[in-house]
C-alpha cells in the first residue's frame, strides 16, 4: 500500500472516532460556540462603542474559529497520547504500515476536522450577524488560513503527546499556551486597548495575525500582509516541529 | 466502645476533621502550583490587560472591580472539585465504606465542607494578594474585609451543596465536571462579574441584574469598596440561604442513596 | 470480640422496576463461614449492601449480631467489617496512612491506631510496602489492604464481597490464606463469590443464588453430591464412537463443543474411562478429571445455563 492510501485510511479512522463520540464533538463544537455567544453578550456593546461602530462579531467570529482549531489540537494531543499508550500505534507499525503514515494520518484527519468545525462555527456565527462579503475565492482563502493555523498547533500537539508522561500533562501543556494566546490576542479587544508594553506581543501573536487575515477575507480589510505573517509562523513551525516530531516518533 | 463512635457532636466534628485532612491530602496532589496560583494570576492580569482600558473609559476602576469576579469564579471551581471528588469516591467504593463504618452520619459531609473551606480560603488569599499588586484595596475596614471572605466561602459552600448532589448521583467524575463547567460559565459571565449590568444588551439586562451571582458580586464589591453594604449583603445572604436550603435537601437525599 | 451471627428472612429489595432480591432467607451461625455463590448480577452484592445498612430493605427482615438492620442500623455498623467489591482505599495515601485514618475514625488514639496499622500490615504481608502510596500496589496487595482496613477494629461479623475477583492465582491464594486465618480466629464470615472453588475451599455452607432468589443451600459436600461429584472430560476422535462407547458404560454422558463429559465421576472413573477407550481402540487426545464448574452446578440445579449480566447491575 502506498503511504498516501495508508494516510487516508488512518485519517478516516481518526475522523470516524471523533464523529462517533458525542462527548468529543460536543466539546470541540459547543465550547467555542458558547464562548462566542458569551463574549458577544458580555463585551459586544463595550467593544462596539470603543471601536466606533465596528461590529464586534466581525472580529470575534474569526478569532473563535481560530481558537476552536487551537483548542481542538489539545484533543489531538490527548488522542495521540492515548493511541501511543494503548499500543494501537505499535500495532500499525507491526502491520508494516509506513511510520510516516501513522503520523500523517493523525495530522491530516485532524486538519479536516478543524476545517469542518470551522465551517460549523461560521455557520452558527452567521446567525449572530457574521457575513462573508468577499466572494467564493475569499471563502476558500478563509478556510485555507484556518488549516494553515491548525497545522501549527497540530504539530505542536503531536510533539507534546510524544514527550509527555501522562494524559493530564498533555492537556496541561497545551491548554496553558492556548489560553494565553487567546487572552493576548487582538481577537477579543483591539490591539490599541492593551497596555502599551504588551502591544508588540499582541501584534506578533499568530492568533492575532491569522485573525487579521480572516477578518480581511470575510468582512474586508488588509489580507496580504497578515496571510504572509501567518504563513511565516507556519513555516517556522514546520521547520522546527516536524523534524522534532519525526525524530521523537522513531 | 462500639456505641461510642457514631452519636454526638464530638464524633461529628472529630471524624469530620479527620476526613477533611484526607480530602485535602487527596486534593493536594491534584492542586498543583499551576492550578492554584498561576491560573488565578493569569486571570487577574489577563482580564485587566484585555478589558481594563475599555472599562476605564466608562469610569470603572477595573483593578477594583475585577478581583471579586475572579474570587467568585474560583469558588465555582472549588465547588466543581467537590462534585468531582464525591463522584470518584462513589466510583471507588470509598463512600460505601464510610457509610458502612460506625462513624457519625454527617462526618463525610463535614469533612467535605471543611476541605472545601480550606481550598476556598487559599484561593481567596492568592487572588486578593494578586489584586493588591494590581491596585485592588479593601476600603471599608477590617470587619467588611472579613465579611468579604466569609461571604465568598459561604458562596463556595452553597454552590458545593448543589454540585455535590450531582456528584453523589453519578459515578463518572469526568462527566460531572464537564457538565458543571458548561453550567457555570454562562452563570458567571452573564452576571456583573466582568462588566457592569448596563453594558449588556437591553433584553438580557433584567436577568443579569437579578440573578444570584450578581447579587453576591454586588455584595462583595460593596464590602470591598465601601458605600452602603447592608442592602446588597442582605440580598446576597437571602439568595444563599434559599439556595442552600434547596441544594442541601437534594444533597442529603442523594447521600442517603449513594452506595 | 467475635461471636454473633446473621439471620436473613424473606429479604426483598427492588430498584425501580427491577427486583434485585426476592425472598432470600439464610442463617450464618456465630463463627461460621457462609459463601453466597452466584453469577454476576445474581443479587449477592445487594444482599450484602442490605445487611451492612447501605440500602434499606423493601421487605422481610434481617439481623446482624442481634441488631435488626432496619431498627438498629448503628448497632449493626458497630458489629460489622465490610470489604466491598472495589478495593476502597485511597491511592495517593500510603498503606499505613490509610489504616491509621480508619483507626482514628473509629476513635483509636494516635498511638493505638499506629500500632494496629503496623500489626495488620505485618500480618497481611504489606510490611515492606507500608510507606509506599497505594497507587503503586499490585491488585492483590490492594485487596489485602482493603481487607485490613475493614479489620482495624475487630468486629464479630465480617462481610467480604467478591474478595478475589480480578486477582491472579497467586493473589487469590494469598487472600484465601488470610480468610482461612480469620475463620480460625472464630470470625463470623459472609463472603460472596462467583467461584465454586472458592466457596468450596472457604465456606462451611454455601447459599447458591440466581436472579435474586436462593436456588440451593447446603454444605459444599451436599451440593457437590447433587451435581454428582466430579466430571471426567474426554477429547478424542471419532467423537460419535467415543460418545457411544462411554454411554454403554456410564450413566450420565453429554457432549458439547468437541468434548465428551462423564458426570458423576470419582477417582476411579478416570481409570475406567481409559480402560474402556483402550478396549475400543480409541486414542484420547486428552482426558482429565475436574470439579464441576459453576456453570455445571447451575445447569444441574436449574436446568439452564446461568444468566450472564453486565457488571453494572451487580453494583446497584
Amino acid at each position: 500500500m502506498s503511504t498516501i492510501t495508508e494516510t487516508g485510511l488512518l485519517a478516516g479512522r481518526n475522523l470516524r472516532r471523533f464523529a462517533k463520540s458525542p462527548q468529543l464533538v460536543a466539546d470541540a463544537v459547543m465550547f467555542p460556540l458558547i464562548l462566542l455567544f458569551l463574549m458577544l453578550l458580555v463585551f459586544g456593546e463595550l467593544v462596539g462603542a470603543a471601536t466606533h461602530g465596528g461590529r464586534y462579531i466581525d472580529r470575534l467570529a474569526p478569532v473563535i474559529v481560530l481558537f476552536s482549531a487551537a483548542y481542538g489540537a489539545v484533543g489531538t494531543g490527548v488522542g495521540f497520547f492515548t493511541d501511543l499508550r494503548s499500543g494501537i500505534v505499535d500495532r500499525f507499525r507491526s502491520m508494516n504500515i509506513s511510520r510516516l503514515s501513522v503520523l500523517a494520518g493523525r495530522i491530516v484527519g485532524d486538519l479536516v476536522r478543524a476545517v469542518l468545525v470551522a465551517a460549523v462555527t461560521t455557520a452558527v456565527a452567521h446567525l449572530a450577524g457574521f457575513r462573508f462579503t468577499g466572494g467564493p475565492l475569499a471563502v476558500l482563502g478563509f478556510f485555507a488560513v484556518v488549516a494553515l493555523f491548525a497545522w501549527i498547533f497540530l504539530w505542536l500537539a503531536v510533539v507534546v503527546a510524544m514527550a509527555a508522561s501522562s494524559e493530564q500533562a498533555v492537556s496541561g501543556a497545551l491548554n496553558t499556551p492556548v489560553t494565553l494566546l487567546l487572552f493576548l490576542s487582538s481577537g477579543f479587544v483591539p490591539v490599541e486597548q492593551f497596555p502599551g508594553w504588551l502591544q508588540p506581543v499582541v501584534r506578533a501573536n499568530p492568533l492575532s495575525l491569522a485573525g487579521d487575515a480572516l477578518v480581511g477575507l470575510s468582512g474586508g480589510g488588509p489580507v496580504l500582509l497578515p496571510v504572509l505573517f501567518t504563513g511565516a509562523w507556519a513555516v517556522a513551525a514546520t521547520v522546527i516541529l516536524v523534524p522534532l516530531a519525526v525524530r521523537l516518533y522513531k | 466502645m462500639t456505641t461510642g463512635t457514631e452519636a454526638g457532636l464530638g464524633n461529628l466534628f472529630g471524624q469530620g476533621l479527620l476526613l477533611a485532612g484526607r480530602n485535602i491530602r487527596l486534593n493536594s496532589t491534584a492542586d498543583t502550583i499551576s492550578t492554584m496560583v498561576v491560573f488565578p494570576v493569569i486571570f487577574v492580569f489577563g482580564f485587566l490587560a484585555l478589558f481594563g482600558n475599555l472599562l476605564e473609559a466608562r469610569g470603572i476602576v477595573y483593578a477594583q472591580f475585577l478581583p471579586p469576579a475572579i474570587v467568585v469564579q474560583w469558588m465555582f471551581s472549588v465547588a466543581i472539585t467537590a462534585a468531582f471528588c464525591f463522584a470518584s469516591d462513589r466510583r471507588n467504593g470509598m463512600l460505601a465504606r464510610y457509610r458502612s463504618l460506625a462513624i457519625s452520619r454527617g462526618a463525610v459531609v463535614v469533612g467535605r465542607m471543611a476541605a472545601d473551606s480550606v481550598r476556598a480560603l487559599l484561593a481567596i488569599a492568592v487572588i486578593i494578594a494578586t489584586g493588591y499588586v494590581a491596585g485592588f484595596r479593601f476600603q471599608a475596614g477590617l470587619p467588611a474585609a472579613l465579611g468579604f471572605v466569609a461571604l465568598s466561602v459561604g458562596f463556595a459552600l452553597t454552590v458545593s451543596a448543589g454540585t455535590s448532589a450531582l456528584g453523589l448521583v453519578s459515578r463518572d467524575p469526568e462527566a460531572v465536571s464537564a457538565t458543571l463547567h458548561v453550567v457555570y460559565l454562562p452563570l458567571l459571565m452573564i452576571s456583573s462579574a466582568f462588566v457592569p449590568a448596563d453594558a449588556f444588551p437591553g433584553w438580557i439586562e433584567p436577568f443579569v441584574r437579578h440573578q444570584p451571582v450578581t447579587a453576591v458580586l454586588d455584595a462583595l464589591r460593596a464590602l470591598a469598596g465601601g458605600g452602603p453594604t447592608a442592602g446588597p449583603v442582605l440580598t446576597a445572604v437571602a439568595w444563599l440561604a434559599g439556595l442552600l436550603a434547596v441544594f442541601s435537601a437534594a444533597a442529603v437525599q442523594a447521600f442517603r442513596r449513594a452506595t | 470480640m467475635y461471636g454473633g451471627g446473621v439471620e436473613v428472612e424473606h429479604l426483598r429489595k427492588v430498584f425501580g422496576r427491577k427486583t434485585a432480591v426476592e425472598d432470600v432467607s439464610f442463617t450464618v451461625e456465630p463463627g461460621a463461614v457462609v459463601g453466597l455463590l452466584g453469577p454476576n448480577g445474581a443479587g449477592k452484592t445487594t444482599v450484602v449492601n442490605c445487611l451492612s445498612t447501605l440500602v434499606p430493605l423493601d421487605g422481610g427482615r434481617a439481623s446482624v449480631a442481634g441488631h435488626d438492620v432496619a431498627g438498629d442500623p448503628a448497632g449493626v455498623r458497630a458489629s460489622i467489617a465490610l470489604t466491598g467489591q472495589f478495593a476502597a482505599v485511597d491511592g495517593v495515601l500510603t498503606g499505613r496512612q490509610n489504616l491509621v485514618l480508619f483507626g482514628r475514625l473509629l476513635k483509636l488514639d494516635r498511638r493505638a491506631a499506629a500500632a494496629r496499622a503496623e500489626e495488620l500490615l505485618t500480618a497481611f504481608g504489606l510490611g515492606e510496602a507500608a510507606d509506599k502510596p497505594v497507587a503503586s500496589y499490585s491488585g492483590g496487595m490492594r485487596r489485602r489492604l482493603d481487607l485490613a482496613a475493614s479489620l482495624v477494629v475487630k468486629r464479630p461479623v465480617i462481610f467480604l464481597d467478591e474478595p478475589t475477583t480480578g486477582l491472579d492465582p497467586a493473589g487469590r491464594q494469598e487472600m484465601w490464606e488470610i480468610v482461612s486465618g480469620l475463620r480460625e480466629e472464630g470470625a463470623t464470615l459472609l463472603l460472596t463469590t462467583q467461584y465454586l472453588e472458592e466457596a468450596d475451599r472457604l465456606a462451611d455452607r454455601i447459599v447458591l443464588i440466581d436472579h435474586g432468589r436462593v436456588i440451593a443451600e447446603g454444605t459444599p459436600g451436599e451440593l457437590k453430591k447433587r451435581v454428582g461429584g466430579q466430571v471426567c472430560e474426554v477429547r478424542a476422535e471419532p467423537r460419535e464412537q467415543v460418545l457411544r462407547t462411554l454411554r454403554e458404560r456410564f450413566g450420565d454422558v453429554v457432549e458439547s463443543g468437541g468434548t465428551v463429559t462423564v458426570r458423576g465421576a470419582d477417582s476411579e472413573t478416570l481409570a475406567e474411562v481409559v480402560a474402556v477407550l483402550r478396549e475400543a481402540c480409541v486414542e484420547a487426545d486428552d482426558i482429565q478429571l475436574r470439579r464441576p464448574t459453576l456453570d455445571e452446578v447451575f445447569f444441574v440445579l436449574t436446568g439452564r445455563a446461568p444468566a450472564r449480566r453486565t457488571g453494572e447491575e451487580a453494583r446497584s
